[in-house]
């Protein structure tokens, strides 16, 4: 349980590092991934929601601590995209790649979308389409070539941890 | 009963509202919770410093061989302008001393007299496709507080400080979409406009120009400045230059894009203007 909570802390900040400092640099047309957004499907997708929750959670309250203009909108989203991320995950086949995939994309999608809507719900001038084609369609397929690769990481430490339960069991 | 409060539902919703009260209290920029964020942006900052520098490495090292044809094509036409320039400056120092003559028979103050400036370093930028903010390496130990303007090396307006923590300061860039400031079209005739930041424009790092009066005739080249409303900014520092005017449908709707005399793709170092004397501005702008 240690162990699965400081590698939980461990990724979510090196992901905000990276998130924050150096994908700026890899953007396509100025929109860049979220691995954060991405970290939390994938694990919400291959370890279930009692995971999924407590990794969106503490992932969307540090944004919040960084960057964000109210405490806690982040975490709130996290959090219910870790619950309904982690609610697919019993009807489907999950350790497949290509589901994996797909889900980062429907996922990133809506939250996004969300995200956009909450921001600029006040403002009078909402342009849902062009916010869609430009940032949120263009980042939810980005968002995907980042959860291959992410993919295999969450994998690897999932199996870890279900080897490291069994052991304590053993004895 | 007993049953319902040990679910996960209550606890869910428990954690629910428990984050809406906190967004609420938080949304407010002098809120004390803002306190807590101090929490992740103190231990991060050497780290952020640290990633951001090898981002630039990065980036230079292999920008280098594609500016290399373009370097050379410049270098041609810097020299030529080096030539005209220098001729220039000699007339101008003749001017120059000249106007310092008159700057002193008219008593006029030195344009940021009131402000001291202090350099930062730009270490880390918002995550999210949606603003355009960063956050430099100077907070509240160095005596910036929110809503301090923040220019470059050349005076071009960069935006202002919205948060401010002990080692680190959060900066809304002037093209980021919830940005609006008072403009000034500086020529003779010129009038106040709204310089916001647009969806569409900020990827190209540029911004747009509203309520522009129907008297003023607004042409491209036109340079636009902070026209001192609102409290935030002093006088008189460039925010832009008109490149495009644009009418829809009638006189009333247009509008004109503006380039920023601040490049938000190359910027690495800001300087933020101090207020010497605690002058608390009465009127918001936003």
């Amino acid at each position: 349980m240690k162990k699965k909570a400081l590698f939980y802390f461990f990724f979510i900040v090196l992901f905000l590092l990276l998130q924050t400092t150096l994908l700026q640099y890899v953007a396509i047309y100025g929109v860049k991934p979220n691995i954060l957004v991405v970290f939390i499907i994938v694990t919400a997708l291959l370890r279930g929601e009692s995971e999924g929750a407590p990794a969106g959670f503490f992932a969307g309250l540090s944004l919040d601590l960084m960057f964000g203009s109210a405490i806690g909108f982040y975490a709130l989203l996290g959090l219910y995209l870790g619950i309904a991320v982690g609610a697919t995950n019993k009807k489907i086949f999950r350790e497949n790649i290509l589901i994996v995939v797909f889900f980062t994309f429907i996922y990133s999608l809506a939250y996004e979308s969300l995200v956009y809507i909450v921001n600029n719900i006040m403002s009078g001038d909402m342009n849902f389409l062009y916010a869609l084609t430009r940032t949120v369609l263009p980042e939810s397929a980005y968002n995907c070539v980042v959860a291959v690769l992410l993919f295999p990481l969450v994998m690897k430490a999932g199996k870890w941890f279900d080897g490291a339960d069994k052991k304590v069991r053993k004895y | 009963m007993l049953r319902f409060f040990k679910s996960k539902w209550f606890v869910l919703s428990l954690i629910t509202i428990a984050l809406l009260v906190v967004m609420g209290i938080s949304a407010n920029e002098n809120s004390k919770l803002n306190w807590l964020n101090n929490i992740v942006s103190v231990p991060m900052k050497p780290i952020q410093g640290f990633f951001s520098s090898i981002g630039r490495e990065i980036d230079d090292f292999l920008s280098f061989f594609k500016e290399m044809e373009e370097v050379k094509k410049e270098n041609d036409v810097l020299r030529a302008e080096v030539a005209e320039l220098r001729k220039q400056n000699r007339e101008m120092s003749v001017l120059e001393s000249k106007n310092e003559e008159l700057r002193q028979a008219l008593n006029l103050k030195e344009q940021f007299g009131d402000y001291t400036i202090h350099g930062a370093n730009i270490i880390a930028v918002d995550p999210s496709n949606w603003f355009n903010a960063f956050k430099i390496d100077i907070g509240t130990t160095e005596g910036i507080d929110s809503n301090f303007p923040v220019v470059t090396s050349s005076r071009g307006l960069v935006g202002r400080v919205v948060t401010s923590d002990i080692s680190t300061s959060t900066v809304q860039t002037i093209i980021d979409v919830e940005s609006a400031i008072s403009g000034w079209i500086a020529k003779a005739g010129g009038g106040h406009a709204i310089v916001r930041g647009d969806m569409e424009l900020k990827g190209k790092g540029l911004c747009k120009m509203d309520y522009i009066p129907l008297e003023v005739d607004v042409e491209v080249g036109d340079i636009i400045e902070t026209s001192g409303l609102g409290g935030y900014y002093p006088k008189g520092i460039v925010i832009g230059e008109v490149i495009e005017v644009r009418k829809s449908n009638s006189e009333l709707d247009r509008y004109a894009i503006i380039q920023p005399a601040a490049d938000f793709k190359r910027l690495e170092e800001v300087f933020v203007l101090k207020r010497n004397k605690n002058i608390k501005s009465g009127s918001a702008e936003e």
